[in-house]
């Protein structure tokens, strides 16, 4: 797998902090600027396999569909390990549900860029 | 002189894994003796339970609900007082056929105990009405 010269710099944690709170609060932009141009996207409740190479920007709009949903959408817990993984978890609350739920992914970082993300969303809080 | 940052790391994933360890043996004891009083356990798509006696209730009713549990504790990551166990596992029911599933636990120790424990799985394969009865994750 080759990197392209726009994800050749170094993600961060900051960077990673700054993914998780893209995924929050709707800036797909910014996180696809993270992942690798072939980032493997699987969204558990919008049926999205990894082989099937989806755009980022379809995945991160399923995700921002999804949280535009809920109300007060907020990063909890940001993990972060060296050269492997990060771990988002974004709680927020459902009117739908009564209670609160979560979007949480789970990025594999490869040459120090998101090369694939699961992400678990909560279906019946969907829109 | 002691690193306190990788001193809290080692003893955060010391009370993780132990956790597992309780929940994959059916330990229900040790699974208790692991939780704070206030602790918190959720699993997606299904309201929170609080309190280590909910809790408990709860992992008793799971322990030898399935014929056999293929668990795959992939990784344990920490950061802080946050850790995230990341799972696959192959579950063979007393009735009918194994079904294969994924998922990401997120933990919050303190004080050497577990004050919340977050499930996602993937809710395709079990759907959130059957949480109950789930083998998944914690």
């Amino acid at each position: 797998m080759t990197t392209s010269s726009h994800h050749a710099r170094t993600i961060t944690q900051a960077d990673l902090i700054s993914a998780a709170s893209a995924l929050a609060g709707g800036d797909g932009a910014l996180l696809a600027s993270l992942c690798h141009e072939r980032c493997q996207w699987w969204v558990s409740a919008a049926g999205l396999e990894p082989d099937e190479r989806v755009p980022a920007r379809r995945a991160i709009g399923i995700v921002q569909q999804h949280l535009a949903a809920l109300t007060a959408p907020h990063c909890r817990a940001v993990i972060f390990a060296a050269d492997a993984r990060a771990i988002f978890e974004i709680r927020a609350w459902s009117a739908a549900r009564g209670h609160e739920t979560s979007v949480t992914a789970v990025a594999d970082l490869t040459a120090q860029i998101i090369s694939a993300i699961r992400i678990y969303l909560d279906p019946d809080a969907a829109p | 002189m002691p690193d306190s940052k990788s001193d809290q790391a080692a003893s955060v994933l010391s009370v993780v894994e132990a956790f597992y360890r309780g929940f994959l043996t059916d330990d229900i004891p040790a699974l208790g003796a692991l939780m704070a009083e206030t602790i918190e356990l959720s699993f997606l798509g299904s309201a929170p339970l609080h309190g280590r006696m909910a809790a408990l209730q709860f992992f008793e009713e799971q322990a030898g609900a399935f014929r056999h549990v293929d668990f795959r504790l992939a990784d344990i990551v920490v950061d802080g007082t946050f850790a995230a166990g990341i799972w696959s596992e192959t579950v063979t029911p007393h009735h009918g056929d194994p079904w294969e599933n994924h998922g990401v636990d997120i933990f919050e120790v303190g004080a050497g105990a577990v004050l919340s424990v977050h499930e996602h799985n993937d809710l395709r394969v079990l759907p959130s009405p059957a949480r109950a009865s789930d083998g998944g994750g914690v």
